[in-house]
């Protein structure tokens, strides 16, 4: 058994061990620390996988942004009763076929004729970042999402402190 | 391969390794004499009662959804600032597009005093701080709640165990 | 012992400095499309349970915190496989950059979909899945 191979194994136990806690776990602060787990170790498979910006941007947004958002999100709310609603035997055996269906799905998007060009050159001696960079500037790419994803956060930032604000000021 | 994470992955080793050793060994060497008044919870000396749940203020959850937001905003930025020397003026005017977007909400909330941590007086008003009346009461209801039904949970156990001593 | 050292090198030895061309190191880069890599069908089949994990979490739990951390882990496990079917692909850009957008969407989702349950729980009580069924506030 090689390194990689090694590496792989020890990985995938961290993720999926996190997003068991995160399923099973009694109290939902233990949950946030599960699924920090979990991201933790999908970020490592980003290092397998050469994209490097992508994981340190995976543990900057979420470790450090949107799992402490979960802890205030946690606190400003009742506790959890725990509630695990397992009665309904259907349930789970669907997510069972929802993986079965991902796996499928993927599988056939990723030898199907309708993407572009299974034989890209290989990259350049440039990072990969800069490819990206250059399809998020192309007008015939990815400009749009680019300039949505700036209004679809000015309309988050708006909207959300809005309605968390709201009830302060109506109970002034 | 890999070298440039590896350094990442030591650290890290050698920072959990710096808690979890020092614990164990102290751990081997303490001595270890608990009673019940040691392991009871430690509040200024009085004893505890009620649910260590308590309501937070709101601006904890403006504050880091703020930071969220310009946390994302990095993340679209870096691949723009890599990128933008190649491709002339017309990807400048676009970054430039990109952060003005972004700059109209900051304004928002700094003019609305939502980054402002003390907020006594935004637009000539008072604004309450903390929960409404309300919420209090339905704080004050959650935790009564609670309590009764750990006090019956409590009475259900020594029922059980005085049932046992009559049975014994 | 050989060995030790050659992983151990690379912590005494400084990189070139970073001037103020955008010159990024590659050797992860290298190292991912080079002929040694883990298979892709496994970090296939690992997004896949990855998923399936996030919607059984979906499907069993009633807080609506754990409900949107669920829905987290199935947006990565799309990212996942975004990314595993770039490296198959000669390390399509076009993987990072869905998967950047992807990142956006899920923590802007998690954003205003918390600010509305805590604004629920001052409407009601409650932040379970039944709580949130009438429409009247």
């Amino acid at each position: 058994m090689d390194t990689l191979t090694l590496m792989f194994l020890l990985i995938a136990t961290i993720t999926i061990a996190g997003s068991l806690i995160t399923l099973w776990s009694k109290y939902v602060v233990h949950s946030v620390f599960g699924l920090m787990l979990a991201l933790l170790g999908v970020a490592g498979f980003y290092v397998l996988l050469g994209a490097d910006f992508l994981a340190v941007t995976q543990i900057v947004v979420y470790v450090g942004g949107v799992l402490v958002l979960y802890l205030f999100g946690i606190m400003l709310t009742p506790p959890d009763r725990a509630e695990r609603n397992v009665k309904l035997i259907v349930f789970c055996s669907l997510p069972a076929v929802a993986g079965a269906m991902y796996l499928i799905g993927s599988a056939r998007a990723m030898e199907g004729k309708w993407l572009p060009g299974k034989e890209l050159p290989p990259p350049p001696g440039k990072h990969l970042i800069h490819q990206v960079g250059h399809s998020f500037l192309d007008k015939d790419q990815y400009l749009l999402a680019f300039e949505l994803a700036s209004v679809l956060l000015l309309v988050v930032l708006v909207g959300a402190v809005y309605i968390a604000r709201r009830r302060w000021e109506a109970s002034e | 391969m890999y070298y440039d994470f590896l350094n990442v992955a030591v650290l890290a080793l050698g920072g959990l390794g710096f808690v979890y050793v020092n614990l164990l060994i102290f751990s081997l060497i303490r001595p270890n004499k608990p009673s019940k008044l040691k392991l009871s919870t430690y509040e200024c000396g009085m004893e505890a009662f009620g649910s260590s749940w308590v309501r937070f203020d709101m601006r904890f959850y403006s504050v880091a959804l703020i930071f969220l937001i310009f946390d994302l905003e990095i993340a679209f930025l870096f691949p723009w600032s890599v990128a933008f020397r190649d491709l002339g003026m017309i990807a400048r005017v676009e970054g430039l597009i990109f952060i003005l977007i972004l700059f109209v909400g900051l304004i928002y909330v700094w003019v609305r005093g939502d980054l402002d941590w003390v907020k006594s007086f935004s637009q000539g008003r008072a604004i309450r701080l903390g929960p409404t009346a309300e919420e209090e009461a339905m704080l004050l209801r959650m935790q009564v709640e609670q309590a009764l039904s750990e006090a019956s949970a409590l009475r259900t156990v020594e029922e059980g165990e005085s049932s046992t001593e009559a049975t014994v | 012992m050989n060995c030790l050292s050659s992983l151990l090198s690379p912590l005494f030895s400084m990189g070139p400095a970073m001037s103020l061309s955008t010159d990024l190191p590659l050797s992860l880069q290298e190292a991912a499309s080079g002929a040694q890599h883990v298979p892709t069908e496994w970090l296939m089949i690992l997004a896949a349970l990855l998923f399936a994990l996030g919607t059984l979490g979906f499907l069993i739990r009633r807080n609506l915190i754990i409900v949107f951390m669920s829905i987290e882990l199935m947006l990565n496990a799309t990212n996942l496989t975004f990314l595993a079917a770039a490296r198959d692909r000669n390390l399509d850009p076009n993987g990072q950059v869905y998967a950047i957008i992807v990142i956006a969407l899920a923590a802007v989702e998690v954003a205003v979909g918390l600010a509305l349950l805590i604004s629920l729980f001052r409407l009601k009580v409650g932040i379970d899945v039944e709580d949130a069924q009438e429409l009247k506030g």
